[in-house]
Parts: C-alpha cells; structure tokens; sequence
C-alpha cells in the first residue's frame, strides 16, 4: 500500500516535473508533442476534478441537512438551484432566438431541444433558452449584487483605516488621493492637475512594489515545485499516512 | 465625549447611506464627467486600430456575473470597436473568443448576440466573422492546448458546430495564427496567457481588468508584455470614448465618479479631525 500511497506519487511527480522542465529547453518535434499530450491529461484531469467538486459540494450540503445545523435550509437552495440548472443545461440546446409567432410554444420547445439554433430573422421575437434565462436572470443578478455590495464595505472600511496613524500610513493615505484625485472624472481642471502625479505613482513605486511581489511569488512557486519534484513536500498527496 | 469624537466614530449606517445617495442620485440627475483617455487603455485601441485586413483578434472572457459591470461593458465596447472597422472600413476582422470560467459562457453569449442585434446578422455572422468556444475546462493547459492545435482541443464552437466546418477556422489552426488577443479577467488569468500564451506562441496581448486588480498588472504593461491595459468601468469608458461606443461604462461612471470623490473628501476631512483631536490629546 505504501507504494500506491506514497512512492508512486511521488515518482509521478518527478517524472513529470523532470521531463516538462528539459521539454521547456528543447525546440524539438517530441518536446512539441510531450507538450501537447501533458496539457491533453492536464484538462483531462481538470474535466474529471469538476465531477469531484460536483460530489463533494452535494455531499457536503445533504450532511448539513441530514444533521439539521443551523441554516440548513440554504442547502435546499442549492440542491434546487443545481437540479434546475443541471436540467436547463441537459434537456436544452443553447440557442436563443426563435420565432414564438411562427412556431408556436411547441415548435419553439421543438427548436430549442432538438433542431438547434433557428437563423434570427427581421421581426423575430426572441426567446432565450431556459438556462440562459435563468443565468442572465438569477446568476447576473445575484453575482452583480454581491459585487455592488464592496462598496458599503470598501467606503466603510476607508471611513474607519484609512487614517494617518503612523508614518508609513501617512504615505500610504497621500498617495492613494493624489491617485483618486487624478483618475476621478468629475472635473477636468483637477484630472489635468493630477493626472500626471496619479500615472506617475501607478508608474514607477507602485509596478516597483508588484514587481517585488511578483519576484517573491515566482521564487516561491520555484522553490516549491523542486520541493514536490524531489519529494520532499508531500502535503498535496493528502493528509493521513 | 465631543462632536469630533463622535464623528470619527460615525455609525457605519451613515456610510452606507452616503454611499447609496452617491449611487442613486447620478441616476436620477444626469451630468457630464470628463472621461480623460490613459495611454494604458489606448494601448488596447491602438492595437486593434492598425491591425493589418482579415485578422483574427482571440478573446478571452476570464470573467463572471460578479464582475460584469467592469469587464462586460469593456467587452460590448471592443466588439463594437472591431465590428465598427469592418462595417465602415472594410477590414474584415474575425473575432475567436474563448472563457476559462465555468460562469463565463452566457456572458460571451450575450455579448454576440447584442452586436448580432446592432450590426445585423450580414455584418456578424456566426462562424465567418465570429466564433465563440465556450468554456473549455483546465486553466493553462488549455491555453497551451489552444497553442498546439486548437481544433483538437476545441472540436465545436459553443453551440455545438464542428470547428473545422466553420470559415473562420480555415487558416486558423492554433492561436499562434491570431493576429492580436484581449484577455478579459476578474482573476488572476492575465499572467496564464502571458505565460502560456503570448510570450511562446507569439502574439502580443492587451487586457482588460477589474480596478481593484489594475495596480497589479503596470509590470507586465511597462515591460511591454501586454500593449495596453484597461482598468475597472473608467477602463471601459475610455474605451467606449475613444471608439465613439455608446455605451454603459460613460453613464456608469457618473455613480462611480461622485461617490469617489465624496469618499476622498471624507478622508480628507476625517484625517484633518484625526489630526486635531491627536493633536489635542498631546500625542
């Protein structure tokens, strides 16, 4: 069991990490091709982790609702909302526009389940297809109010941290008006004033500080990748033995 | 405890309203802001403006309904943009898009089929003058996928029409064969297609991100790896400005614009009262 567990694994991930690395410094036909079939497995895999999550949100929500915690009612919205989609999704094509004067309710259910995508002609009226419908109209909606919501918070959160407490926050607060000031449109005199100072900042402290944090991420990811390659970081392989 | 104190210590509630008041009122009241082009998002325009006739220019529409009020109004504008070029200029440009989120496809089917709907289907044809893939699941894999073969990796558009029968695809067989690419992103997808995309297939890239993500991406933009950049709604206006697109993004600013300019003179008014008060207390 020990080699299933933790020696093949770990074998996989060397070999896949050696053979994509020299793939990297080779401009030949077969690197071109172990490419290709890599990246091939890798949605593969990507495809077969979706069911995966699938499983385990819906395993996770009929626990919360086999054991009654506390708004388990919200997991009733999910099972609904991921029954309805999935059907939406399954039972019709992803058309949307047919002609409800022309065909009727029937021949437009007929069109959007089994003949695909009519060609839109002059004065037709348009029906969207039920799982768009209900994208456009619960998910945009929903996702477009959880968004808005960043406002309250973020003007909040400004009112309250947003003070010259110490040295560092000083700076902190003065660059971040004269960025507002010069990328606000309310007024040209203060855009044309400011709008220097703001490209400026953005320019030059601000890409050296990404730059700098883009550096420290990209060392990291180095490191961590020859610590899988080599064995010696082993908590992707799970928790356990 | 005085006025002062009480206003540094102001209920959260009455920020919400102001915010709400600063949101609403521009709805009511319509006024004219000043939308002043960066040289950022005119990298994007100027890009698809000189263009050579009959490219194909990739999108990726790395976003979902969360984010849609920045970068759906960016992606209404750059289609209008390259539609616009090819009704009165004649230049024939196709546009191949793509989304690496699950939540992504019904914005990308809505977006064609708003200029289906202004330009006509003559002008905006499915796969002669535009091709949507879908979603394709696995993030970077894909876009290398895209790189090796891209009919083998996408074997029908979205609605379910083999790549390899649709015009659009006849001299495109990997989008190392794509003349320029707007990357769309909510997340962090921007460096995916730089990495995986842009540097070793060749092409260059612009991208169009949401304005909490924007200071992150001025590396990638100064070393040139990325022709422009556009950030949040105000990205989307100037675009919509420079290419003339009557648009959400212009009116969208109004809300956007007086709410940050009452936020910055609260905190420039609280920071003068902090100070006083600091002052007062002897620290």
């Amino acid at each position: 069991m020990t080699f299933w567990k933790k020696k093949f694994p770990i074998a996989l991930a060397f070999i896949c990490g050696v053979v994509m690395f020299f793939r990297f410094f080779s401009p030949s036909h077969l690197a071109d091709q172990t490419l290709t079939e890599f990246s091939d497995w890798d949605i593969i895999i990507s495809a077969v982790a979706s069911f995966l999550g699938i499983f385990s949100l819906l395993h996770n929500h009929y626990t919360k609702l086999r054991r009654k915690v506390p708004g388990w009612g919200y997991s009733i919205v999910v099972y609904v909302g991921f029954t309805v989609m999935a059907l939406a999704g399954f039972l019709f094509k992803v058309d949307t526009k047919a002609n409800l004067y022309k065909d009727g309710l029937v021949g437009v259910f007929m069109r959007m389940t089994l003949h695909g995508s009519p060609p839109p002609t002059e004065g037709v009226t348009t029906i969207v297809n039920p799982f768009n419908w209900i994208f456009m109209n619960f998910m945009v909606s929903l996702g477009a109010t959880m968004f808005a919501l960043l406002a309250f918070y973020i003007a909040s959160a400004a009112f309250r941290a947003f003070r010259a407490k110490t040295r560092e926050a000083t700076v902190l607060l003065i660059a971040a008006l004269l960025v507002m000031v010069g990328r606000v449109p309310l007024w040209d005199f203060l855009n044309t004033a400011f709008s220097p100072v703001s490209s400026w900042i953005m320019n030059n402290p601000n890409m050296a500080a990404q730059r700098g944090i883009i550096f420290g991420i990209v060392l990291s990811q180095i490191a961590l990748s020859l610590r899988i390659i080599f064995g010696i970081e082993r908590t992707y392989m799970g928790g356990g033995d | 405890m005085t006025f002062t104190q009480k206003l540094l210590k102001l209920d959260r509630r009455w920020i919400y309203l102001m915010v709400a008041i600063c949101i609403i009122v521009p709805v009511i009241v319509t006024f004219r802001v000043p939308i002043q082009v960066t040289p950022e998002t005119k990298g994007v325009y100027d890009k698809i403006e000189s263009l050579p006739k009959d490219s194909t220019i990739l999108l990726s529409l790395d976003y979902d309904p969360s984010s849609m009020p920045e970068l759906y109004p960016m992606t209404l504008a750059i289609l209008d943009h390259i539609f616009t070029l090819n009704r009165d200029k004649g230049r024939g440009l196709k546009v191949v898009a793509v989304t690496l989120w699950p939540t992504g496809p019904g914005l990308g089917v809505s977006a064609f089929a708003a200029m289906e709907d202004k330009f006509g289907t003559n002008l905006v044809k499915r796969g002669r003058d535009y091709a949507f893939l879908g979603y394709i699941p696995g993030g970077y894999a894909v876009v290398i996928g895209l790189g090796q073969d891209l009919k083998r990796i996408s074997p029908t558009d979205y609605w379910g029409t083999p790549t390899s029968q649709e015009p659009i695809f006849e001299h495109l067989n990997s989008i190392r064969d794509v003349a320029y690419m707007v990357e769309l992103a909510a997340g962090a997808t921007v460096e995916t297609w730089i990495t995986y995309g842009s540097k070793p297939y060749g092409f260059p890239m612009g991208a169009g991100v949401t304005a909490v993500s924007a200071a992150g991406y001025y590396p990638y933009y100064n070393s040139k790896q990325i022709t422009g950049l556009m950030g949040g709604l105000k990205g989307a206006a100037e675009y919509e400005k420079l290419a003339n697109v009557q648009g959400n993004a212009v009116p969208g600013m109004r809300a956007q614009a007086l709410l940050h300019f009452v936020l910055v003179i609260v905190v420039i008014v609280v920071n003068v009262l902090f100070i006083v008060e600091r002052s007062k207390g002897g620290k």
